[in-house]
């Protein structure tokens, strides 16, 4: 049974994630609790923040993606998940925050659902069953046909 | 037969996903040499260096860089079809194909990360233009028209 399912798990699974995108930030309010993407224009170091362990200093940093936890005005703080430099891309420490407030020169992109991408793919599904179902019923006609 | 029709089903969420992925402006990176220089797209000013800036990709760009000080440059940033787009919408049938074709949904600009590197202006006016200069004319005049002596 788990074996059977895992197809239609894993093509769920991947739907799911299709219909996700990042999109342009409107506002750093907007963004609490969801996964941002952050491009700087000019790589740039940046000082994380682990609680009581201290500060890290990660330079040369041109992207980040992380989870919005605080937004206050245009400032947010972010609890990052990776950090790319000019030559990698890095997991970084679990608890570490930064802060990113944005301006022309750094891009935030909010990871959202895709209502448009949502409504293709429900589209897609109801074609793609619909014609197999056609082929299937005409496959079975013909057989039937040819039997008699 | 379930996993075949999962198998055909996914391959048609791809199909038609692909120009979905290439939707709405591009963004490009636009750097400078010296920085806070204006960046200027098709004539019009849109800030200074460092910015990201989204651009129309169904169609070709000229970016121009100022500074005072510094000489302009100017690049082209054209648009180009990405193959692959056109590949998933063939496999996807007719309607991608038309759909992406009559949106402009196969293009992508040529590069997302744009850097100009200035030059300096080095040389001297001739005593004409120095004149001219000393009377209010913007110095641009004389770049432009190509007539800086050099030293």
């Amino acid at each position: 049974m788990r074996h059977s399912t895992f197809p239609l798990t894993m093509a769920a699974a991947i739907l799911a994630a299709a219909c996700h995108s990042y999109k342009p930030l409107p506002h750093p309010a907007s963004a609490v609790g969801k996964t941002v993407k952050v491009q700087f224009s000019v790589p740039r170091t940046l000082v994380a923040v682990r609680g009581a362990s201290g500060d890290s200093l990660f330079s040369q940093v041109s992207a980040l993606r992380g989870r919005v936890v605080d937004a206050t005005g245009d400032t947010m703080h972010v609890v990052l998940l990776r950090v790319t430099d000019t030559a990698l891309e890095h997991q970084v420490p679990p608890g570490m925050t930064v802060t990113v407030v944005p301006d022309p020169s750094v891009a935030v992109d909010v990871l959202e659902l895709d209502e448009g991408k949502t409504a293709a793919f429900a589209g897609g599904t109801i074609v793609a069953v619909s014609a197999l179902l056609v082929v299937t019923l005409v496959v079975a006609l013909v057989s039937v046909a040819g039997a008699n | 037969m379930k996993r075949m029709i999962v198998v055909v089903a996914a391959s048609m969420f791809v199909a038609g996903c692909g120009a979905l992925f290439n939707g709405g402006p591009a963004r490009v990176n636009f750097t400078s040499t010296p920085d806070t220089s204006e960046v200027w797209i098709d004539g019009v000013r849109r800030g200074t260096t460092p910015i990201f800036l989204e651009l129309d990709k169904k169609k070709d760009h000229t970016v121009t860089f100022k500074k005072a000080g510094f000489q302009d440059m100017t690049n082209p940033l054209p648009r180009s079809i990405k193959g692959v787009y056109v590949v998933l919408d063939v496999l996807g049938g007719l309607l991608p194909v038309v759909v992406d074709a009559a949106t402009g949904s196969w293009y992508v600009l040529s590069t997302d990360h744009v850097h100009g590197v200035l030059q300096k202006m080095s040389g001297q006016l001739t005593p004409e233009q120095l004149e001219r200069y000393k009377a209010g004319e913007p110095l641009s005049h004389f770049i432009n028209a190509e007539s800086l002596v050099a030293r």
